[in-house]
């Protein structure tokens, strides 16, 4: 279709094509255009299908208010035609279609109604309840919107982030807003303006009404590039917000273009207070096939002639309810359009001044008239315009019909803020009742409509959120033109009281002669009638709150925004209740739906590495997660390990142990800290000793373990599980609070990489790299050394023996870490050196019966359930231990869980770690580990039971039960104490 | 006993041991030298025009803590008076961490100073990853990847802020408005500034090497476009 002459409004280079397909035809668009607004100017009238009827469906507004306009482009559902800027090659197919979006086969549902009355999915094919899924199955494939295609390609790179600090945040980039950003905007104050169109401006950028000597659009256009020059304003454009949440956090996504290096992005502001000037959003009329394609709102026929230079039909007919609307079936007749009638729902009240206009350009306008139905089957070929009691009524051909129920404000973005909302008799609409104390509202939000009085508010909201900044007027400002300042919100405030407020609005809701309404959308998302609204009533769900969830009202993509006025005004008609006696229900985030990937962000991990992580790779090293860190957790594709155990047992191992804990504690009252936190005697510390203890939680239970070791005068050196490294810290300080002790605590996790060497040859291998006297007898088990390795590397050497064999664990600094591990491993060839990783690791203690907190231990375990009792110094109450009051409370306890070993029988195969101990149908706890042990050549285990599973010391007997993929298996073990290799401790003491 | 300062550094007068940084950048080392057993990249291939991002991981950095910590001076340099305040001077830069604590970096030109021998200071050279942000778009970078006020226009630089970017605790010095520090836990140092090239490359974020951030630093360099 040809366009329109471009005129100052148009935001289209008409002369510039962008060539797309649509359902697999050749379009051509033009630089500027929206994908909605090029379709329209090329004919395309059904954009899909709804959602549940499937009946056609087409452009109807150009905000992405609504699931009409959304369509499928390169593979990806759900995006928004009117909102989405047009870009070569672009393959855009329609939604919820089986075949051509003419002629869908589905569309045949539409005539089934009867058969889907309100709520027939909660009430319908659920007996018998078996079949359900079978229907349910079925009916989801034929409702619903886009399908996702996996397979089009899907960029990560092109998501992105932005988050914002600012003192003010302005949602909504109209005249108003505009005018509050630079009213608040001076030096010291950053403000931030969002604006979900790519052009600031709001409803004024497409006016060419004069008011006071200028053209509408020349005052936004002027405003935009003022706040474009400001310092302290910047401007978002193409912005949609989704949310104001708590503490002023504004939220919301950016469009970008191939430029902007995304295509769309999550930013989030916070701010110290808020202006919003989301502007009004157009009431659907309800009348019968209000949804057919060629019925539209106002604006959107208005910026698409405008905007886009878009011929929005060749002949049309109004029925509307405000001014705005007469003003542009006025504009549209001066660009060409051949305006048949405006029908003015209003009987008075409209604008004298817009009237005589239409009368000037030859248009019918008939006050008090409504349509009452779309004609055409596929798309807008006539209306019926009937007297609002029905009793005159009238056909007009057209294939344009601009139809709304007056105006509401926008309330999405301050429903969000936590506004509250009450109904006004004299606007007809849901206005504010209060705000928060740091929120503002200017514009047409608040009900304004005289061009001057927008503005006005405008500036007056950024004045009043500048001085809330500064703490109320006379108080402390940020800048220095306080006086200033003061005199103009004492002037503005007074000049607003002079201005037009809100005028009239219109109160109808429906359009006359609407019979059962079976046919007359309330919620075009989601299919919701006004015969459903009834149906809803006179099931009990009547009120808004339930026909919301009851008839699918609001429910969709626009969510309450667009139906949620005309279903709370419904309800109080059906059921006799005045309106102001009913809520408007919440208006939940997104106010507009982002897609899920630009939430999700940029798909990257934040992980710790140790500092052997390239090491252990060369050497085949299989990563997993553990906690922050990634960890080799094995060395081969036997997830078994059975090679790397086997050479800990026979030769010597390499482990790279770096994320355990790892902290210098300093200071005069160090030692009563670690006395506070420790659960043993710290005092008894030996030098060159490492002391083993654990730290509980005030329910006795054991959260930690490790060793520490004196390093000098009130200096010391411990080391944590790796889980609790991040915690620690404030775990001293939580547990110290009130004792004013003066030490200081040092993180060194990171600063030191522990290597662990063990194997009946690792003396012999560590003797290479060192000249330290290693003999049994200068540095025995749980000996603390300082060595020096390699070309001079200085080391914390700890003689230790978790995986049961002669060990030692060798402290350096993370950045000479590589190079001592290579050094190990030069010495070691000859030794069958081998790394090993956490899973030999964890097979290789849990032989020797070393606990790990959180595998043999949990919630309902104490220290002296797992058996650890020995490291609590009992006689010690002067500490206050952490966790000693619990321990001595519970220590007498019958049947608690305890943990115990046990072998599995002969022939009972191999349970799984987690898997149940049962007797009969009482469960007595779990397995915590369980391998099975080359060296011992049978499946071990340990496990948590209630103690009545123990005996009285006789053989006892445990009974596992697992379900693996349904099938049951019970598995019979013994149990035997928990020391299953070297239970002497011969090896580790060699 | 000896100070966890000495750990990892090489005892005997023997020459040093190599050391690894925990950040390992894709780019060609187009210069470097060994200092202190370091490679330290001064060039890199590539670096563009800015922003630039700069691996400080070698620099000496240490953590001093004393309850009457304002009654001292580590290495000689005043104790800022409020956590979050910054002095930099002779090449250092201290930071006001909380009630008793600062951390020292060394920033400037030649060798750090030698750890005193005192109970108070801990060598954290290898604690943490060390990263600079520097050129003119530096605030459009530590918007995409943090949501800190690290420029607000009331607050005087240089400061510090503690706290997340990219989910990471961080410790980061605003030196100005086209350059900052940031220090994380070494663990996270290569997939941090993985994470940052990542999230940044609308603003094509360069690794550079330390020269850059010399410059900079001498206030001759090129800052970076605009």
């Amino acid at each position: 279709m040809r366009r329109l002459a471009p005129s100052p409004t148009t935001r289209v280079e008409v002369d510039r094509p962008v060539p797309f397909r649509w359902v697999g035809r050749s379009i051509e668009g033009c630089q500027g255009d929206t994908v909605a607004s090029a379709l329209w100017n090329a004919g395309v009238r059904t954009f899909g299908r709804s959602f549940e009827y499937h009946r056609p469906r087409g452009l109807f507004d150009l905000e992405g208010e609504g699931a009409s306009q959304l369509v499928a482009i390169d593979g990806l559902p759900n995006q928004s035609a009117g909102t989405t800027a047009l870009r070569a090659g672009m393959s855009v197919s329609a939604q919820n279609v089986s075949g051509d979006p003419r002629s869908d086969l589905y569309g045949v549902l539409d005539r089934f109604d009867r058969w889907m009355p309100a709520g027939f999915y909660y009430r319908r094919f659920h007996r018998p309840y078996r079949a359900w899924p079978f229907f349910q199955n079925r009916m989801r494939a034929l409702a619903g919107l886009g399908v996702l295609d996996t397979s089009s390609p899907h960029d990560d790179a092109r998501r992105s982030e932005l988050y914002l600090n600012a003192d003010v945040a302005v949602v909504g980039g109209g005249v108003s807003g505009m005018a509050a950003a630079l009213a608040a905007a001076r030096p010291g104050v950053r403000v931030c303006l969002f604006e979900r169109r790519p052009w600031l401006g709001g409803h004024m950028d497409w006016r060419v009404r004069e008011t006071r000597g200028e053209r509408l659009y020349e005052r936004a256009h002027g405003l935009a590039e003022e706040v474009a020059a400001h310092p302290h304003i910047r401007a978002l454009t193409a912005a949609p917000v989704t949310g104001i949440w708590g503490e002023n956090l504004v939220t919301g996504f950016q469009n970008g273009s191939d430029a902007d290096g995304f295509d769309e992005r999550h930013w989030e502001c916070r701010a110290r207070a808020v202006i919003v000037a989301t502007g009004t959003i157009e009431r659907p009329l309800v009348f019968n096939h209000n949804d057919r394609p060629g019925v539209m709102v106002s604006d959107t026929a208005w910026r698409l002639a405008r905007s886009y230079a878009v011929r929005p039909g060749m002949r049309a007919v109004f029925s509307v309810g405000d001014d705005l609307a007469l003003e542009a079936a006025v504009d549209l007749a001066s660009l060409g359009i051949d305006v048949a009638a405006v029908a003015d729902a209003r009987a008075d009240g409209a604008d004298p001044e817009l009237v005589a206009a239409l009368e000037r350009a030859g248009i019918e306008f008939l006050p008090g008239y409504a349509a009452s139905a779309a004609l055409g089957k596929h798309a807008v070929a006539g209306v019926t315009i009937a007297t609002l009691d029905g009793s005159d009524e009238r056909r007009f051909a057209c294939d344009l019909l601009v139809a709304n129920a007056g105006r509401q404000p926008d309330i999405g973005a301050l429903s969000s803020a936590g506004a509250r909302f009450r109904h006004s008799p004299h606007t007809h609409t849901f206005e504010i009742e209060s705000l928060p104390a740091d929120v503002f509202a200017a514009g047409r939000v608040t009900g304004l409509v005289d061009a001057e009085a927008i503005e006005t508010s405008g500036r007056r909201a950024g004045l009043e959120a500048f001085v809330h900044l500064a703490g109320g007027l006379g108080a402390a400002f940020p800048s220095t033109d306080e006086p200033s300042v003061y005199a103009e919100l004492t002037k503005i405030r007074a000049y607003s009281s002079e201005l037009p407020g809100p005028p009239a609005g219109c109160g109808i809701l429906h359009g006359p002669n609407l019979g059962s309404g079976r046919k007359a959308f309330l919620d075009f998302d989601e299919d919701g009638t006004w015969k459903n609204a009834v149906q809803c009533a006179e099931q009990g769900f009547d009120v808004p709150e339930l026909a919301k969830r009851f008839g699918n009202f609001g429910l969709g993509p626009g969510q309450y925004r667009v139906p949620g006025q005309n279903v709370a005004m419904a309800m109080a008609q059906i059921t006799g209740t005045a309106i102001e006696e009913i809520r408007c229900t919440t208006v939940r985030p997104p106010l507009i739906a982002p897609k899920l990937a630009t939430v999700a962000g940029p798909n990257h991990d934040s992980y710790k590495r140790t500092p052997l992580h390239d090491d252990q790779a060369s050497r085949g090293g299989v990563f997993r997660r553990a906690g922050a860190w990634q960890r080799a957790r094995y060395f081969s594709d036997d997830h078994t390990c059975r090679a790397e155990i086997r050479n800990v047992r026979e030769n010597v191992g390499l482990l790279d142990s770096s994320p355990l804990g790892k902290f210098r504690i300093y200071g005069p009252d160090a030692i009563h800290a670690l006395q506070r936190v420790y659960i043993s005697d710290m005092t008894k510390m030996k030098p060159g000793r490492c002391k083993y203890s654990a730290m509980c939680n005030d329910t006795g239970n054991i959260i930690d373990d490790g060793v520490v070791v004196p390093m000098g005068r009130d200096d010391y050196y411990f080391t944590t599980s790796s889980n609790r490294a991040a915690s620690t810290v404030e775990w001293f300080r939580y547990h110290t609070r009130y004792d004013g002790w003066n030490y200081n605590l040092v993180n060194l996790t990171d600063t030191l990489a522990s290597i662990n060497l063990a194997g009946p040859r690792a003396r012999d291998v560590l003797r290479k790299v060192t000249d330290a006297d290693l003999s049994n007898q200068a540095f025995p088990y749980i000996g603390y050394r300082e060595i020096a390795v390699g070309d001079g590397i200085a080391a914390r050497c700890m003689r230790l023996g978790f995986v049961g064999e002669l060990s030692y664990e060798l402290h350096v600094g993370a950045s000479h870490a590589p190079h001592v591990w290579d050094l190990l491993w030069s010495a070691g060839e000859e030794f069958g050196i081998q790394p090993f990783g956490l899973e030999a690791q964890n097979a290789l203690r849990a032989e020797k019966g070393h606990v790990i907190i959180g595998a043999e231990s949990e919630q309902r375990v104490t220290l002296l359930d797992i058996g650890m009792g020995w490291l609590w110094s009992r006689e010690d109450t002067a500490s206050k231990k952490v966790g000693a009051p619990a321990l001595r409370a519970c220590q007498d306890q019958p049947n608690r869980m305890k943990l115990v070993g046990f072998r599995v029988d002969e022939g009972g195969g191999s349970p799984q770690d987690g898997a149940i101990v049962v007797d009969g149908d009482d469960i007595l706890g779990f397995v915590c580990t369980t391998r099975y042990s080359e060296a011992l050549g049978w499946q071990f285990g340990m496990a948590l039971v209630k103690e009545r599973a123990i005996g009285d010391g006789d053989v006892a007997g445990l009974e596992i039960y697992e379900n693996l993929g349904g099938r049951p298996r019970r598995t019979r073990a013994t149990i035997v104490p928990p020391h299953f290799y070297d239970p002497d401790g011969t090896r580790l003491r060699s | 006993m000896k100070n966890v300062s000495e750990v990892g550094a090489p005892v005997g007068g023997k020459a040093r041991p190599p050391r690894r940084s925990p950040i390992q950048f894709q780019s060609v080392v187009a210069e470097s030298e060994h200092r202190g057993g370091w490679e330290v990249a001064h060039r890199l291939e590539d670096e563009g025009d800015g922003p630039w991002l700069i691996d400080l991981s070698h620099r000496a950095r240490w953590d001093y803590q004393d309850t009457a910590i304002g009654d001292h001076r580590p290495l000689g340099l005043s104790v800022p008076p409020n956590p979050g305040d910054v002095v930099i001077d002779g090449g250092l830069v201290i930071s006001r961490m909380n009630r008793t604590q600062v951390s020292i970096g060394h920033i400037g030109a030649g060798d750090p100073p030698k750890t005193p021998n005192e109970v108070a200071y801990t060598d954290t050279t290898d604690s943490h990853a060390w990263v600079a942000v520097l050129g003119a778009p530096t605030p459009d970078v530590l918007e995409a990847i943090s949501n800190l006020d690290l420029f607000a226009p009331g607050r005087q630089k240089p400061h510090l802020t503690q706290g997340p970017v990219l989910h990471v605790s961080c410790q980061v010095i605003t030196l100005a408005a086209d350059g900052v520090l940031m220090a994380m836990a070494r663990g996270y140092g290569q997939s941090f500034v993985d994470g940052v090239l990542h999230s940044t490359r609308a603003l094509d974020v360069r690794p550079a090497g330390e020269r850059r951030f010399n410059d900079w630093t001498a206030g001759t360099g090129n800052r970076g476009s605009t």
